[in-house]
């Protein structure tokens, strides 16, 4: 027998309590493929989040008991065996999809050791977009790979256009290693990548981008280096460490577009080792790749 | 001649019976320092390793325990089937069904229940703290159960014995 494939919403929706799952299931069609996050706060009913906007589901509040359900199945009933994970603060499902957790912090000497006690769970659908960055690496690395930074404000697909370059990359046989600190970018779950990354990807998952960029060029020797949200000097400074070594880089950066980009003082060390500035712009509804050379010489 | 052979068949199984009694709380105490070293395994295993539940479980499933083996061997085979159902259930239920054949009483039955309710739910450390609570619980039930076989046991075989030649002397 055939299995129907679900959608992703559906596929997320695995972690969800049997009352919320109903409530997911019933949605049309169309909104559950339209889908980006479902966000579920205490004492309110769960929302679907699509288009920039939010919209509740007609069913009953969510209670702490449903987040902490919620929690426990994503972890497979083991919470302790996620704890690096939910350390950082969200929890990565099959497929690829995320919750991000927030609540009562738990803090030790200091240091952020996660969320004691749960007061809203936003569960990210993960839509991988097969070829979206296709133009963007072909005009960008002509037989060579070059180093590109990926600029936009947050939720405009930096993420899934830095995980298309990686295939792409991989794809014309380039070995890529994926600082992925965040596990955004392959998603391991049981170390296998919830998302494809093509071939010749090496993931190194929830540790800092300076460790991590050290340890894949010492243990992987990548011809790329693939690292999302370059937002600190430390991070600046791995990017710096990477090109050293004689490695290209893909990166991404929150800024409004280049110009924003050159303004900022965490990212001005980046200018000469990046060649190229991708921007991703919104122009009525649709998202728009704009490349920009930033080297003199470097083909438009 | 007939009469001696139902003498003692009768004191027999009465005195049998007394036995059977006394065994039932050796057979509770034993349950109970079982589970009380499963116990102590999950902690170390959440705690050190940080195990996943559904492979701790197979883990306690297939050691040879005669008291608490069965029960994880029946929590196993119903954390197999993917059902939507959680660990808390699967776990009671595994206990109230293959819990009293192993020897466990109401009283342990509950508090070994309750400890469902927050494994693989929290992080280690407090998982390991309502492990302790648990363990401590259980060591109470099981001084009890101690204290009983203590007093009682003697007396249900005694009881046994005494029964069993009281009927002889009425019948006779």
């Amino acid at each position: 027998m055939n299995e129907v494939k679900k959608l992703p919403l559906q596929e997320a929706a695995n972690c969800l309590t049997p009352a919320l799952r109903l409530a997911v299931d019933r949605l049309p069609e169309q909104t559950a493929r339209a889908a980006e996050e479902l966000r579920l706060r205490v004492g309110q009913p769960p929302a679907l989040s699509y288009g920039g906007q939010e919209t509740a589901l007609q069913t009953a509040a969510v209670t702490a008991a449903d987040l902490r359900e919620i929690v426990a199945r994503a972890a497979r009933d083991s919470v302790h065996s996620y704890a690096d994970s939910l350390r950082q603060g969200f929890l990565t499902l099959s497929g690829g999809h995320r919750i991000g957790i927030c609540g009562t912090a738990k803090v030790e000497n200091g240091n952020f050791e996660g969320v004691r006690q749960f007061g809203a769970l936003n569960i990210r659908i993960a839509k991988p977009v097969f070829g979206c960055a296709r133009g963007v690496y072909e005009q960008c690395c002509r037989g060579e790979p070059s180093s590109l930074v990926v600029l936009s404000p947050p939720g405009r697909g930096k993420t899934t256009l830095l995980r298309d370059l990686i295939r792409c990359a991989a794809a014309s046989g380039a070995r890529v290693g994926v600082a992925d600190e965040r596990g955004e970018l392959a998603a391991l779950r049981d170390g296998a990548p919830q998302f494809d990354l093509g071939g010749p990807a090496d993931v190194l998952e929830l540790c800092g981008k300076q460790d991590a960029v050290m340890h894949l060029i010492k243990t992987m020797s990548p011809r790329i280096v693939a690292l999302d949200e370059i937002t600190s000097a430390k991070d600046a400074a791995a990017v710096g460490y990477a090109a050293n070594c004689g490695v290209e880089i893909f990166a991404t950066a929150h800024a409004l577009g280049l110009e924003d980009f050159r303004r900022r003082t965490v990212y001005r060390p980046l200018l000469s080792i990046f060649q190229y500035a991708v921007e991703i712009a919104l122009e009525e509804g649709e998202r728009i790749c704009r490349v920009h050379p930033l080297k003199e010489g470097a083909p438009c | 001649m007939l009469k001696l052979l139902g003498a003692i068949l009768i004191i027999g199984a009465s005195g049998a019976l007394g036995l059977s009694a006394r065994q039932g709380l050796r057979m509770r105490i034993a349950a109970i320092d079982s589970f009380l070293k499963a116990l102590s395994r999950i902690e170390s295993e959440i705690t050190y390793r940080l195990t996943p539940c559904d492979e701790l479980i197979a883990l306690l499933a297939g050691e040879n325990d005669p008291y608490a083996a069965p029960v994880f061997q029946d929590m196993a085979e119903r954390l197999t089937h993917n059902d939507g159902l959680s660990l808390s259930y699967k776990w009671s239920r595994a206990l109230r069904e293959a819990g009293p054949a192993c020897g466990l009483r109401e009283e342990e039955l509950g508090i070994l229940c309750d400890a469902g309710s927050f494994l693989g739910r929290y992080d280690s450390e407090q998982q390991r703290h309502s492990l302790r609570l648990t363990a401590a619980r259980l060591s109470a039930v099981r001084d009890e159960a101690a204290e009983d076989l203590k007093t009682k046991g003697g007396l249900y075989r005694a009881c046994g014995l005494t029964l069993g030649i009281l009927a002889v002397i009425v019948l006779l």
